[in-house]
């Protein structure tokens, strides 16, 4: 899984790099949209995904200590976390689109200076946050199947790999989004 | 998992070659992942990333695909010098000189191929000092390559060489490799890229080292283990043939195109003047032969795979596990039995103790 997760950074960081490029070449174009950015979900979204790590963590040690109602309480308040954070990213995305700030044909921008550049900054928001809900997707099934199976018993105190292994992951995806936060919300927000 | 008695200093060079393979293989490949994934969205939404007309860098498009995209040809190397290190040591009856040194030179190579992408960007719009550090760094890259063969070389010396099939590729890898590696030294010498960049050159070169280098190696590493796979023999005859063919072919196919690419031929062209057709008559001409070199051994191995004599089992008198420890041809699992290591790797002199440095 460490080895995994490693592939993941690479993965995630040649969007990271991007970033980094575009925002050195665009300063204020970028500072400009995170204006639209809604800093309160985003912030709440936060509190809620480190939250979930802290239930994760949680379950790992049921499991370590061979509760099997407590494991499965702490993974099923993780999941309901992560679906508390699916949907306020769906209501983000929504108010994307009604502001027409989704990439594409239909985008449009405010201040007509920062047009192409905003549309990039947008194209790399949508590109991270949704790859990083695509794995937070994966993520909340990859939990859905380690209930069941802590269910039927499948988990003891000396055998929990997978919930250890699936934790792992759900902390790897907390801490993309704890990168992203500031990154994508935060960048004019310096007073 | 670990047989008795192996540690890191005992694996034999095959296996010391495909861990920095995978090293490569786990660190790049997510780069050109995403790298594809974002020119996917930008296809998709028509809207850009990497698109210059609306504000895009179409400059880091190449960064982030050649991050990833140098490394993929150590991917590609790394597992033909290994298997040329099991090769050369088997039919010099020797243990590889500088085993040490051979490993580690895996590694190097593995880590500095992350560091020297840029070298495909010297005409690309970057800046100088940047070339110029990626030029040095290119420099550096080829100095484990050049252990190895340094290494091998030494091998042979006071060894006890004979010529068998996998030999002889060995030999071609040796030179080609050589060439290539070499060439691929004028490449990353700023000045001289500027003239040769996109010509037949690189082509030249790259092909050198790819099929003059890993091709060689693939054939000998399968006229090597065939034996232990099928449990048949291949006609030794036929294969130094198709070896040889394979070796004139090869050079006759792409060394003209070092010619020109330094008189001036650009990649990927269809048309060209007419002063350079001759060459290019060559290069064809010389390719034919080449694809006659490798349907030989097409033919042969096909038809000694069921028709073939049964091979002893270890033909070549070889060290090392798969030779001395399991059937030929082997079972499912590989061993019917526990291997249990009990000596250096390359132990044809029959030292009981580890070597130093310097084999």
């Amino acid at each position: 899984m460490w080895v995994f997760l490693v592939t993941e950074v690479m993965f995630f960081g040649g969007m990271f790099g991007g970033y980094t490029v575009y925002r050195n070449m665009y300063p204020e174009a970028f500072a400009s949209t995170s204006h639209f950015m809604n800093v309160t979900i985003g912030a709440f979204n936060t509190a809620v995904l480190i939250f979930s790590s802290f239930t994760m963590v949680l379950a790992v040690r049921s499991a370590q200590l061979g509760q099997k109602k407590a494991l499965i309480a702490f993974l099923i308040l993780t999941l309901i976390l992560g679906c508390v954070f699916l949907s306020l990213k769906y209501v983000e995305y929504h108010e994307k689109w009604v502001d027409h700030h989704i990439p594409g044909p239909g985008f449009h921008y405010a201040d007509p200076r920062y047009f192409h550049q905003a549309q990039i900054l947008f194209f790399l928001y949508f590109a991270m946050t949704g790859m990083h809900a695509i794995h937070m997707i994966i993520g909340a099934g990859l939990l859905a199947a380690l209930i069941v199976m802590a269910a039927r018993n499948r988990f003891s105190a000396t055998w929990y790999t997978p919930v250890e292994m699936i934790g792992l992951y759900w902390h790897f995806v907390d801490i993309v989004w704890i990168f992203l936060f500031p990154l994508l919300y935060l960048i004019g927000h310096t007073r | 998992m670990r047989a008795p008695g192996m540690t890191w200093n005992r694996l034999p060079l095959f296996v010391w070659g495909h861990y920095a393979t995978s090293l490569i293989q786990v660190l790049g490949t997510p780069v050109i992942a995403i790298t594809l994934v974002l020119l996917g969205l930008e296809r998709l939404l028509h809207a850009g990333i990497f698109d210059p007309t609306v504000g895009g860098d179409p400059v880091l498009f190449q960064h982030l695909f050649w991050f990833y995209s140098h490394p993929a040809v150590y991917i590609m190397i790394l597992p033909g010098m290994a298997v040329i290190s099991e090769i050369v040591a088997c039919f010099s009856r020797k243990a590889i000189f500088g085993y040490s040194f051979v490993a580690f030179s895996s590694i190097a190579i593995a880590v500095l191929g992350f560091l020297v992408w840029g070298h495909h960007l010297f005409v690309a719009g970057q800046s100088m000092y940047a070339s110029m550090a990626f030029s040095f760094i290119s420099f550096l890259v080829a100095v484990p390559s050049a252990i190895k063969v340094f290494n091998w070389t030494a091998t042979m010396y006071k060894g006890s060489v004979s010529y068998e099939t996998p030999m002889l590729y060995a030999f071609g890898f040796i030179g080609l490799f050589t060439i290539g590696g070499l060439t691929g030294l004028f490449l990353a010498t700023m000045a001289i890229d500027v003239h040769v960049t996109d010509t037949y050159f690189v082509i030249a070169h790259f092909h050198y080292v790819m099929v003059g280098g890993m091709v060689m190696a693939y054939l000998g590493g399968i006229h090597f283990w065939f034996p232990k796979i099928t449990g048949r023999l291949y006609p030794e005859g036929w294969a130094k043939f198709a070896a040889l063919v394979v070796f004139v072919g090869f050079n006759l196919t792409f060394f003209p195109q070092f010619i020109l690419g330094y008189q001036g031929m650009p990649r990927r062209y269809a048309h060209y003047p007419p002063e350079f057709q001759v060459l290019n008559v060559m290069s064809t001409a010389g390719a034919s032969i080449l694809a006659l070199g490798y349907l030989i051994p097409m033919i042969y191995l096909t038809w000694a795979w069921r028709h073939g004599p049964s091979s002893p089992q270890n033909p070549w008198n070889a060290k090392g596990l798969e030779w001395e420890q399991s059937p030929t041809p082997p079972p499912t699992y590989n061993f019917d039995h526990q291997p249990v290591v009990t000596e250096p790797a390359y132990n044809y002199s029959g030292r009981e103790q580890e070597v130093d440095i310097g084999g």
